[in-house]
């Protein structure tokens, strides 16, 4: 039977994951990991130096994997042999797990840069100061609230997985969607925004990130304050409704769940198909655009 | 022109001309194999004596694993360094409860017994990885030459270095214990993913034309440390925490020197310049 | 429409297949162990093997909107969305094996598909290109043209509706191949649910990571010309599943 109860369950995992998503692609913009990370790589071989911060820790599920293992991990051990509460527990695995997260950060980003040495590409130590604070603590964020997602799933929705596995498959879940939605606004847009908007970025101007911000020259934490209007928000949705959608189909009873995940999904492929049709009747075509032109920059 | 040309390679994938790359090495790769596979085998099996000497002894397959990685991600693979260390954990893990399981039937005797199930574990890992490489070579077609044997010795490695792990955890090589403490608990999700880690993310972060083997190693061996003292931190083992401490300082000193050494500047902050 | 047909005949039969192994249910437990596990071990491998073939992932060029699919790599995403099935799947562990399947299946088709029009919306709205393929003339599903909505100089952009319905048939194919691993490693092996869990997930990895490496990083969908390539890594997934399907079998042997 349905009480209050559940739906408030799966609310409450819905706006935990809310938060996990949009604090996971604002720290993943911080730091340009993952796909666009690529371009901040390529950059010193194009002759285009940069203050942006490369921090390529794996792709980003694993890297949320090892967060959210290493957090819920701590957290388990401590409230199974010591007996604290949850929220004392996990601060603990939280901030064991944002000491990692900064030394991955800084090993990252000092290989990366240091073996672009045949470019003369310097390393600068105050970037990387700079951007360890934001970068553990909108990690920390995202983590605490995958653990939180953890720790509801295990003790009141009783999976059979113990806790540490659920943080750590929650992690890949959320590193896999922060790549694949959030990152987007910030590659395409934020890291070539000296080029038109209203477009692809052309193999020809790959490398040719934009290197100068709306005062001096840009680094990576203002790519937040940019990525913070759209792209952040809109993973946090995408995560936030994967998890409430599934947790509420639950509700369903196991038939009534794949039935109500099933119309979910249908829904989706009609909308999609449907901002499809509007960005092409809206857009129009490239039919008089030239590659130059788009790769001229404003 | 040409870095247009080797983003579509990277992008492609497997396609293109077949050669072979040559990779400086400045620590022999045959040495690796043999104090990974030796310190791997025997200082694992001895967690019955103190967790901390498996726990530490993980570093040592974990510098082999990462110098395979090194070796074919050289090539590049077309999906990106990590991908590889996924493959290597994803056998690897079968592998490293088969030879966990194999402690729960012998009778030897605690250590010969979880000798014979580490030796078997990275045996079956090395099957896996070779059979892995074979089928990515063979029937995939993938158009690098040392796949096969990279695959092959990057699967033990992670098998190896995961089983040590394990044995840490338990505090005993033996299936009973493992089982317990490492799989049902749910640590050794814990365990996967700082294996991976450590075996890709020394040639990830210092990937580009200025890479050297010493640099990745040291950082390689930075990892390891820092998967030491997390699995000195989940089992609450004080003489873990510091030795692992202890070696991240000195290895992580080690690789900022060499990266002292090989960037082209290390300064404070500046203005960057405009290149040609 | 060949392409079309291509799509839809591979993956249709397979989820029926799929269903009808699921059907059989407990049957499963009463037959001789090592085959049980053999059989599902092995479909279940080709299953999460194909799956990767339907995700339409651009790996880094995506990201940047230089290709169609989503800006990815192949292993993430079908990792993020197989193991949202497992965990869909291992939360009905105790009801009969067909709810199980369909439950990984639909869970991981869920993740998939609301992270592809979350995607959309940001190639749409965040970087303001319509979605559109590369790879063909005319959407095989809408008709639509595709040539003159390509940005110059890319490879396409944003997820059309062919790659996300071949998304979506991927996310099922997978979430099921991964929810069918994980029945018979803790069904019909009775291993405990965790050791159950980080076996199967091992498993979902070793092939994913085969599959990726087949497509080269980036594939489109089922019209992707490269889907062509599928064969190969269907022998590589049998071949690897045997072998998993034997080692998971001697690590139960050894543990009853």
């Amino acid at each position: 039977m349905v009480g209050l109860a559940e739906v408030g369950i799966a609310a409450t995992m819905g706006a935990l994951a809310t938060i996990a998503g949009a604090f996971e692609d604002a720290e993943s913009d911080v730091g340009s990991q993952s796909n666009p990370n690529s371009q901040v790589q390529l950059a010193p071989q194009m002759m285009n130096f940069h203050r942006y911060f490369n921090k390529a820790i794996s792709g980003e599920p694993v890297s949320y994997m090892m967060y959210g293992a290493i957090a819920g991990t701590i957290a388990w051990v401590f409230m199974t042999k010591f007996g604290l509460p949850f929220l004392a527990a996990v601060a603990i695995g939280v901030g064991i797990n944002a000491a990692v997260h900064m030394i991955f950060a800084t090993t990252a980003h000092l290989g990366r840069i240091a073996s672009a040495a045949e470019f003369g590409h310097p390393i600068y130590l105050d970037v990387v100061l700079s951007h360890l604070g934001p970068i553990a603590g909108f990690g920390a964020i995202a983590t605490f609230c995958i653990v939180s997602l953890a720790y509801i799933q295990w003790s009141i929705l009783k999976h059979p997985f113990p806790m540490p596995l659920l943080a750590a498959l929650w992690g890949v879940t959320v590193g896999a969607i922060g790549s694949s939605t959030g990152d987007v606004h910030y590659g395409a847009e934020r890291l070539y925004q000296h080029y038109p908007f209203g477009c692809g970025v052309p193999v020809a101007a790959h490398g040719n990130i934009t290197r100068k911000a709306e005062t001096g020259i840009r680094n990576s934490m203002d790519s937040v304050f940019f990525c913070s209007k759209f792209g952040n928000p809109a993973t946090g949705l995408c995560f936030g409704l994967i998890i409430f959608f599934s947790t509420w189909a639950g509700l369903f009873g196991p038939w009534g769940g794949v039935i109500a995940m099933a119309l979910v999904t249908l829904a989706a492929l009609i909308i999609s198909n449907r901002i499809e049709k509007k960005a092409r009747k809206e857009y129009g075509t490239y039919e008089d655009v030239s590659v130059d032109e788009i790769c001229d920059p404003i | 022109m040409r870095i247009t040309s080797l983003l579509l390679l990277s992008t492609v994938g497997p396609s293109g001309e077949e050669e072979e790359v040559e990779v400086h090495e400045a620590i022999s790769s045959n040495l690796l194999r043999a104090v990974g596979v030796i310190l791997g085998i025997f200082g694992g099996a001895a967690a019955y004596i103190h967790p901390a000497i498996a726990g530490m002894v993980a570093i040592a397959p974990i510098l082999w694993g990462a110098n395979a990685v090194r070796e074919v991600a050289n090539y590049g693979l077309g999906t990106g360094v990590p991908s590889i260390g996924y493959m290597g954990l994803g056998g690897g893990v079968v592998a490293a409860i088969l030879g966990a399981a194999l402690t729960g039937v012998l009778a030897f005797g605690s250590y010969v017994n979880a000798v014979i199930g580490l030796a078997v574990g990275t045996v079956v890992g090395a099957f896996i990885g070779g059979l892995l490489g074979f089928l990515d070579r063979k029937v995939i077609k993938m158009k690098i030459p040392v796949m096969t044997r990279c695959s092959l010795e990057i699967v033990a490695a992670g098998t190896l270095a995961l089983m040590c792990l394990m044995g840490a955890v338990a505090g005993d090589f033996s299936w009973p214990v493992i089982h317990a403490k490492v799989i049902k608990t749910g640590i050794i999700a814990l365990l996967w993913v700082l294996c991976a880690m450590s075996l890709l993310h020394p040639f990830n972060a210092c990937l580009g034309p200025s890479e050297t083997q010493e640099r990745t190693l040291a950082l390689a061996a930075e990892c390891g440390s820092i998967t030491a003292t997390i699995t000195g931190v989940v089992t609450l083992d004080p003489v873990l925490i510091i030795a692992g401490v202890i070696a991240w300082v000195i290895t992580f000193s080690k690789f900022w020197k060499l990266t002292k050494r090989d960037a082209a500047e290390v300064t404070w902050t500046g203005i960057p310049p405009k290149g040609q | 429409m060949g392409l079309n047909a291509r799509g839809f005949g591979i993956s249709i039969p397979l989820l029926i297949a799929a269903t009808i192994v699921a059907i059989l249910g407990t049957w499963w437990l009463s037959i001789d162990k090592i085959i049980a596990n053999l059989i599902l071990v092995t479909f279940g491998s080709v299953l999460i093997t194909i799956g990767v073939h339907y995700v339409p992932v651009g790996g880094a060029p995506a990201a940047m909107a230089t290709a169609t699919g989503v800006g990815t790599g192949t292993t993430q995403l079908a990792a993020g969305s197989g193991l949202t099935g497992l965990i869909t799947a291992a939360a009905m562990s105790d009801k009969p094996f067909v709810v199980i399947l369909w439950n990984g299946a639909i869970g991981a088709a869920l993740m998939i598909a609301i992270t592809m029009l979350v995607g959309n919306f940001i190639y749409i709205y965040g970087v303001g290109v319509p979605p559109c393929s590369a790879k063909v003339d005319k959407d095989p599903i809408t008709g639509w043209d595709q040539d003159p909505y390509v940005t110059p100089g890319t490879e396409g952009h944003g997820i059309p509706t062919v790659s996300f319905v071949s998304g979506i048939f991927g996310g099922l194919l997978g979430g099921a191949g991964g929810g069918m691993v994980y029945f018979s490693l803790y069904k019909v092996l009775k291993m405990s649910p965790a050791l159950a869990g980080i076996t199967a997930m091992g498993i979902f990895y070793a092939n994913s990571v085969l599959a990726s490496y087949n497509i080269g990083g980036t594939i489109e969908g089922y019209h992707d010309p490269k889907f062509k390539r599928v064969h190969r890594a269907i022998i590589s997934s049998i071949v690897f599943g045997i072998v998993a399907a034997i080692f998971t079998y001697a690590i139960s042997y050894w543990v009853m």
